[in-house]
């Protein structure tokens, strides 16, 4: 009995967990070069192992009831958005698996985001100022209008003035959010590699992979599971009562 | 589940202002040399209550972890430059430019401002001025007897006077471009001052290499497209909405929270 109510938990946790992070790609429906998350149910190995293992009905209570804390791990989907075009000269696009680097405070962060625009000192830089990196650091255009070809190779006026540096992870679930549509390893000694096959694209824009018709479903999918969910806690307290109130009761 | 309310109310502040800089495009549909903008968002920082690639009690690895977003922000409404549409208006005086560059207006404060809008006027002093009536920088004088006015694809400035036949050349015009034409700032009245996002400007001749040539008798459209942005107000309202009903599911899982018991 107390499992079944246990597990109704769990599963409400999850699709309360799961509405969380729907919303926060709904949220970024419209937001330049975001990946949406997607969520997995998962209950602790370590509530399983206790339960499986343990006839010490306390402990096993006790244990479980951390497992409360998040039956749910989320991962992000790397499909690409749809481009548009702005015909703006730093708005750049990546097409396939590449991302742009830039000069974070701690090392260099990756951003799919390829809204770009000039700070005082002429170099390119992202909407918030980190600098985008070029073969040797940031890049310093020297004025005029840059022509940017599909290797990333940066011209002024018809002459070279830099490449820009676009990477390659062999793993991409390796990788997690920082905010502002930008990524960072996980592990910090994960390098990635120059990128293969992957195209700039000036001009374009890349948007968010979210799709709203299936955040729409999938959000019904979450409230009416929760729903279900707490029927059967409900239910399970309807039979707790009638076992304590009637059950064994005198005629 | 607070979370999620706070979540979709960041996404709905979002797409009241995507709807705010759409209005205004639509609003200066018809703004010569007017140049629309776009809000761009960012995603907010994510709290990562279990990092992916930890081990577990058991030893093996977690593959995925938990990172939970919160919402989204504005980072930037920046103007897009794309030409606008020509319009032939045969009067001497409006100047459309095809291709880089922006006229120089001296504001009355003595400072340059920038814009496309090339409906100019003469004053009382027969100089070329806007329809605020601020001149245009270098300032050109056109003399009183003067019967016929043409301006060059070049810029320079001819006129014919009263008794002559043949026309004499009294100025040449100048634009100006910029590096970011995206980061200039906008101060209303079709103009543009500079900031250090857009550089400092470039001044040269109509023609030469990275500017454009002036049309005369022709005047830059809006560059706003009436169906692009009937397309974003349409994506940006049913944005708002879909988080607006991210906002009622989680009103209903509370419900049903409080209705366990």
């Amino acid at each position: 009995m107390d499992d079944s109510i246990r597990s109704a938990v769990n599963g409400a946790l999850f699709q309360e967990m799961r509405l969380n992070v729907l919303t926060n790609n709904i949220a970024n429906l419209n937001t330049v070069g975001f990946k949406e998350d997607r969520t997995a149910f998962r209950v602790s190995e370590e509530s399983l192992t206790v339960e499986a293992g343990s006839d010490d009905i306390g402990t096993a209570d006790s244990e479980a009831a951390s497992s409360y804390v998040s039956p749910v791990e989320t991962y992000i989907n790397f499909d690409s958005g749809r481009l548009e075009a702005t015909g703006n000269p730093l708005d750049l696009a990546l097409e396939g698996d590449g991302f742009f680097c830039l000069q974070g405070p701690e090392g260099e962060i990756y951003t799919r985001n390829g809204v770009f625009s000039l700070n005082a000192q002429g170099m390119i830089v992202a909407q918030d100022g980190t600098p985008l990196l070029g073969s040797g650091g940031p890049i310093s255009l020297g004025g005029g209008r840059p022509e940017i070809d599909p290797q990333g190779n940066i011209l002024v006026n018809g002459a070279p003035v830099d490449t820009i540096k676009v990477v390659q992870f062999g793993d991409m679930a390796g990788l997690k959010k920082s905010g502002g549509s930008t990524f960072v390893p996980l592990d910090d000694s994960y390098e990635p590699d120059k990128a293969q096959q992957v195209q700039v694209r000036q001009g374009f824009v890349e948007h968010s992979n979210v799709d709203a018709v299936k955040m729409m479903t999938e959000m019904i999918d979450a409230l009416r599971g929760y729903e279900s969910y707490q029927k059967i806690i409900q239910f399970q307290n309807d039979a707790t009562l009638k076992a304590i109130n009637e059950v064994g009761q005198l005629a | 589940m607070l979370r999620t309310l706070s979540i979709a109310a960041s996404g709905m502040q979002a797409q009241a202002l995507n709807i705010d800089v759409i209005s205004n495009n639509l609003a200066n549909v018809n703004s010569s040399g007017f140049k629309k903008s776009r809000a761009d968002f960012q995603d907010l920082l994510y709290q990562t209550l279990r990092p992916a690639g930890v081990a577990s009690a058991s030893g093996s690895q977690v593959p995925s972890g938990i990172q939970l977003g919160h919402g989204v922000r504005p980072a930037a409404v920046q103007k897009i430059f794309h030409q606008g549409d020509y319009q032939l208006t045969e009067n001497d005086f409006d100047l459309a430019i095809e291709g880089d560059g922006f006229f120089q207006i001296l504001q009355p404060s003595g400072d340059i401002a920038y814009t496309r809008a090339g409906a100019f006027k003469l004053n009382s002093d027969g100089q070329i001025v806007t329809s605020d009536g601020y001149v245009v920088e270098p300032e050109i004088s056109i003399p009183s007897d003067s019967t016929d006015v043409s301006i060059g694809t070049d810029g320079t400035v001819s006129v014919l006077q009263a008794g002559e036949t043949d026309a004499s050349e009294i100025a040449t015009m100048q634009l100006a471009r910029f590096v970011n034409p995206a980061g200039l700032h906008s101060i209303g009245r079709n103009l543009y001052v500079t900031t250090t996002a857009s550089g400092e400007a470039i001044t040269g001749t109509a023609g030469e290499e990275g500017f454009g040539t002036i049309a005369q008798g022709y005047l830059e459209m809006s560059n706003v497209s009436v169906v692009d942005e009937m397309v974003n107000m349409i994506s940006a309202q049913r944005a708002y909405e879909i988080n607006s009903k991210a906002i009622q599911a989680a009103d209903e899982m509370l419900q049903m929270a409080n209705n366990i018991k």
